[in-house]
This record gives C-alpha cells, structure tokens and sequence, in this order.
C-alpha cells in the first residue's frame, strides 16, 4: 500500500521532468502548436463536455453495473457457493451414514463371533462330558473284568490247592506205610496234612 | 512533427447544443462503459457452475473488488460495492484503452479525475455524515492528543482532509499524462534518430518504448488499483471514525 503510493509518487516525477524535457527539445515550437500554449487538459473551455459526458457515462455505467451486471456475477458465485455448501453437507450426511452402516455391521461381526464361541464352548462340553462318560464306562467295565479275573485266579489258586493235599496225603500214606510197614489211617493222614498246611 | 502533448486535445466528433460536444473523450467514456458492461454481461451468460475463461475472469473482478471492499471498510462496506465496482471499472478501463493507438485517455484530463475525486470527497463525507451526524467532526481531532495542542492539531487535520481530492485526482492524471507524453517522446526519438543515422539510431528507442507501453500497462491498472483502495479507505475513515 504504501509502496504503490511511494510509487505513484515517484511516477509523477518524470512527468514532470519528461514534460520539462519536451519543453526542452521541443522549444517554442511547442507553445505555438498547441493552442493557447501549453496542455490541452488546462483549456477550460473544454470542461463542460467533459463533465457532461463523464457524469452521463458514469451514471450509465453505474447503473448498468447495479443493476444488470453484478447482480447476474453475484448470483452466479452464490448459487455456486450455495451448491458447494449443500455437496459438503450432503457428503457429511453420507459420511455418518456409512458410520452408522459399519458401526451396524461391526456389531453384527461381533455377535456372530460370540455366538460361534458360545457353539464352539458348548460342543467342546459335550464331547467332554461324552468322553468323561464313556471313560468311567469303561472303567468300570475294567474293573468288573479285573474282579471276574481275580475270582478265577483265586477258584484255580483253590482248586490247584486241593489237589496238592490230596497229592501230599498219598505221598505222606506211601512215604509212613514204607517206613512202618502198615497202612496208616487214611483221616489220621488227612488230618496232619491239614495241621501241615497251616503251619505253613 | 506533433507535439507529443497533442494526442491530449480534446476534438469534437458530433456537436451538441449547450456545449456538450460529443467529442473524443465522449467517445472513449462511452465505449470504456460498453466495454465493461459487455466484459460482465457477456462472461455471465451461460451462468457456469464450473466457468469457462472469459466467466473467471468477469467473476475474479467482481471478487477482486469484493475482498478489497471486506478488507479494508468491513461489513458495511457491502452496500458501497457497486459504486467502488464502477469507480474501478470505469478508472481502469480508461487507463486501458488509452493503451490503444490512436486512442484517447480521458483520465489523462484533469477536469476528469478532479471529478471523480471530488465525488468520490463528497460522497465520503456524505456517507460520515449521514451515520454519525455531527459526532463525524470528531475525525478531525485525534485521540490522545493534549488538549493544548488542538489549535495545531486540528487546522492540519482538516487540510490533510481536504487535500484528498486534490492527490487523488493528481495522482491518476499526472501519471497518465507522464506515460503518454513519455511514449509519445521516444516515438518521436525513433523518427528523429532514425533520420539522421539511416534508420539505425531509431533502434534503441524502439526498444525502450516497447518496455515503456508494458510498463504503461502496469501503471494503468495500478492506478486505476490505487484510486479505487483510497475510495475505500476514505470509506473506512467515514464509517468508523479512525
């Protein structure tokens, strides 16, 4: 602002000088030439068309700028800004939109998830409880064997033990008639194998 | 050989009674006047969302004014914008089509920029006036200035005031007669350099006017820039009072 003023202000010095010079070159030449010596803006005579015309064009063109011309710019910048304001309004409106949709969806992802867990947590539980199940079935089917084994083990173990008195009465009956020469008694026997066996 | 000063004198085209001659200058102002309003009407008539070049640049003027006045008188510079829109309109377009030869620069006469400024002085004072009535003479004392300097103060005030339509309209035609009357020198060192040297002297004058008439174009819109900021100053000053 101030520079352009500086400027202008430099500006008229050459005018000055530049008239100067050409009053210079010129000479008296000059002062003949143009009528009444000098510049034609200081001849007075030719101030009221000049103003008459200046009034009138300005006027003109004052009212067709205020009313023809700048209200066609003005309404074209505005319906312009107006559409502007209007698309970002309707892209922030879209925006939410598109949040609300994924913030809708996301919840959706989540319950999904939550409940695939829930299924997957409750398979895993029957299965667990299937399988706990059949173990003590098992189990217990095991251990019926295992007593059914021992019982016979224990009936052999018995039956195995019978035998061996009855073998150890004869062998006791051969071994007293060759040492006496008589036949024992066959209940004398059987009962100091007895008394043999729980010594034993 | 004319005298470089002679492509200011006014010449009657059609006589009007009363002596409003429709002269040169008459023309020029009438046809700175179509220009602008063609300049305008034209580039707004296919009324573009997205606008085509001759529509940007009729739009940029309007905002180029517009952000002027809102920078520097405010809000209620708005109601001012066509008037400030045609002073710089009407200022600029005949700083420009003084460019073209043969033309006629009506803001080179005195009488013309000597009008604009005393309207635009009037109108200024006006507009000060009409919103704060009396209280608007308060403009001429400042604030925070001891009271026994006020006999210095104030008389110096009221001159600065009145000298504004004087630098304003001097501003604009002394630089367009400066302009001119330079362009039209150096064409004349080209005829008269030339003469004498078979042509070659005529070279460098040539090629100094050609940077002079760019030059020239600059100064035609930074004066037509200049008187239109200093409107809206003075504007500022009457509205808000310093």
């Amino acid at each position: 602002m101030t520079s352009i003023l500086t400027h202008s202000i430099e500006r008229a010095a050459p005018a000055v000088l530049a008239a100067a010079g050409t009053f210079a070159t010129a000479g008296g030449a000059l002062a003949a030439e143009a009528e009444g010596g000098g510049m034609p803006q200081l001849d007075p005579s030719t101030y009221p068309t000049q103003i008459f015309w200046l009034v009138v064009s300005f006027t003109v063109l004052f009212l067709l700028m205020w009313k023809v011309a700048l209200p066609r710019v003005g309404e074209v910048i505005e319906q312009r800004e107006q559409k502007i304001s209007a698309d970002l309004e309707r892209a922030e409106k879209l925006r939410e939109e598109v949040e609300q949709v994924t913030a809708e969806y996301e919840k959706l992802l989540a319950d999904a998830r939550g409940d695939a867990q829930e299924q997957f947590r409750k398979a895993q539980d029957k299965v667990k409880a299937d399988q706990d199940k059949k173990l003590a079935k098992s189990e217990d089917e095991i251990a019926a064997r295992i007593a059914e084994a021992e019982e016979r083990i224990e009936e052999a173990r018995k039956a195995a033990l019978g035998e061996l008195r009855s073998v150890a009465e004869d062998a006791a009956g051969a071994a007293v008639a060759k040492l006496t020469g008589e036949t024992p008694d066959p209940a004398a026997i059987k009962k100091a194998v007895e008394a043999a066996a729980k010594e034993a | 050989m004319a005298s470089p000063l002679e492509q200011f004198t006014i010449k009657t085209i059609a006589e009007v009674p009363g002596g409003f001659d429709f002269t040169n200058s008459s023309l020029w102002m009438t046809l700175a006047v179509a220009t602008a309003t063609i300049f305008l009407v034209g580039g707004m008539r296919k009324r573009e969302m997205v606008p085509g070049p001759w529509q940007s640049m009729a739009e940029s003027v309007y905002v180029f004014i517009g952000d002027m006045i809102r920078d520097n008188v405010g809000a209620q510079g708005r109601k001012f914008f066509p008037l400030v829109f045609t002073i710089f309109m009407f200022v600029l377009l005949g700083n420009a089509l003084g460019m073209i030869p043969g033309s006629f620069t009506f803001t080179s006469h005195i009488v013309v920029t000597g009008v604009l400024a005393i309207f635009v002085f009037l109108f200024v004072t006006l507009v000060g006036l009409v919103k704060h009535g009396l209280h608007f003479f308060s403009f001429f004392v400042p604030e925070g200035a001891p009271k026994a300097l006020y006999p210095l103060i104030i008389p110096i005030e009221v001159i600065s005031y009145l000298s504004r339509p004087v630098s304003l309209s001097v501003r604009l035609f002394a630089n367009m007669v400066a302009g001119h009357t330079m362009l039209k020198v150096f064409a004349g060192f080209v005829i008269s350099l030339g003469a004498v040297t078979f042509g070659i002297g005529g070279i460098a004058p040539i090629i100094l006017n050609v940077l002079l008439i760019g030059f020239e174009f600059m100064i035609a819109f930074i004066q037509a820039y200049v008187f239109t900021l200093l409107t809206c100053l003075y504007l500022n000053d009457a509205l808000h009072l310093h």
